[in-house]
């Protein structure tokens, strides 16, 4: 019984390798979940953490969505840009951001570095004390496509408006390898958004 | 042919091709027998499975535990459970467990 029971499971474990590797089921679901962007005047840009190392050196995601942001100002949608993103055991991920928009001409006093929030659910009560400190409530926000649709319903739930600014963050599922991880970036995702509804985050 | 359906037509052909030479090298170096292979496929499932049981609840174990961390006041990223490395460690798990049953039935 508990052999055959294995056997079954590995059985599975092969066919969804198989599913995951070799056919588009990953970029399907990924279609799926791709919330549709909504470029429209707000009172912040609000661009999510993603990660930095020890060095300073942001990671490509943080990086991706950081650039999104200040396009988005450039564009005239906000008077504000607030960055998100704490310490990895170096400098705050919302100062090196706010550092390279500063260094690539964007005005000092439009720029905010929030560096206190480690979760999505943290960077949300953040945003939402630094919007009602500036009487505003509509926010573009910033972050991967995957993850945009449980931070925006965080957001939400916390009273803010929410444009959705979404910016693709794993690259087009070209060889089994990629095909797999964005399979893997659906799943995880969607039991984080699980979690989140049972926590009454979103 | 897609570029993209080409590279990963390249890397199954690569597998069977390999998978070809191992049961000629089976079968004519080392004389084994052709029925072996159910009892080698039924096994290696078996070993993935237990490698997947293995996968879920070390991340069950991670997420509870970076939890349990949050609530005591320490912090703890719930993406480190989703680390590769983990699948890896699961496999190898799998690997031991059944090794060792294995010992205990011969």
């Amino acid at each position: 019984m508990w052999d055959s029971g294995l056997r079954l499971l590995g059985a599975a474990a092969c066919a969804g390798f198989a599913l995951a590797g070799f056919t588009p089921l990953g970029e399907l679901a990924r279609e799926r979940l791709r919330p549709a962007p909504r470029l429209e005047p707000a009172d912040a840009i609000v661009v999510l953490g993603a990660a930095v190392d020890r060095e300073g050196v942001l990671d490509p995601n943080s990086l991706r969505r950081a650039v999104q942001g200040m396009l988005l100002y450039r564009r005239g949608l906000a008077p504000v840009i607030v960055f998100m993103g704490t310490a990895y055991g170096g400098p705050p991920e919302a100062e090196v951001r706010a550092e390279l928009a500063r260094r690539l001409g964007l005005p000092e006093e439009v720029v905010i570095a929030e560096a206190r929030g480690r979760t999505t659910r943290e960077e949300v009560q953040l945003a939402r004390a630094l919007l009602s400190a500036r009487g505003g409530r509509r926010v573009l926000l910033v972050t991967g496509e995957l993850h945009l649709p449980r931070a925006a319903a965080a957001f939400r739930r916390a009273g803010l408006e929410v444009l959705p600014a979404p910016v693709p963050e794993l690259s087009a599922a070209r060889r089994p390898a990629d095909r797999i991880a964005v399979v893997w970036a659906v799943v995880r995702e969607s039991l984080a958004r699980l979690y989140y509804r049972l926590a009454g985050y979103s | 042919m897609n570029p993209d359906t080409r590279a990963s037509l390249e890397l199954v052909a690569v597998v069977c091709v390999t998978s070809v030479l191992a049961f000629v090298v089976g079968r004519r170096g080392l004389r084994l027998p052709t029925r072996g292979l159910r009892f080698a496929a039924g096994r290696t499932l078996e070993c993935v499975g237990l490698a997947v049981l293995f996968y879920v609840v070390n991340i069950a174990c991670g997420v509870a535990a970076a939890l349990v961390s949050r609530a005591a006041g320490s912090f703890a990223s719930l993406y480190t459970s989703g680390d590769v490395s983990l699948a890896v460690f699961s496999l190898l798990q799998a690997l031991l467990f059944q090794w060792w049953r294995r010992s205990a039935a011969s």
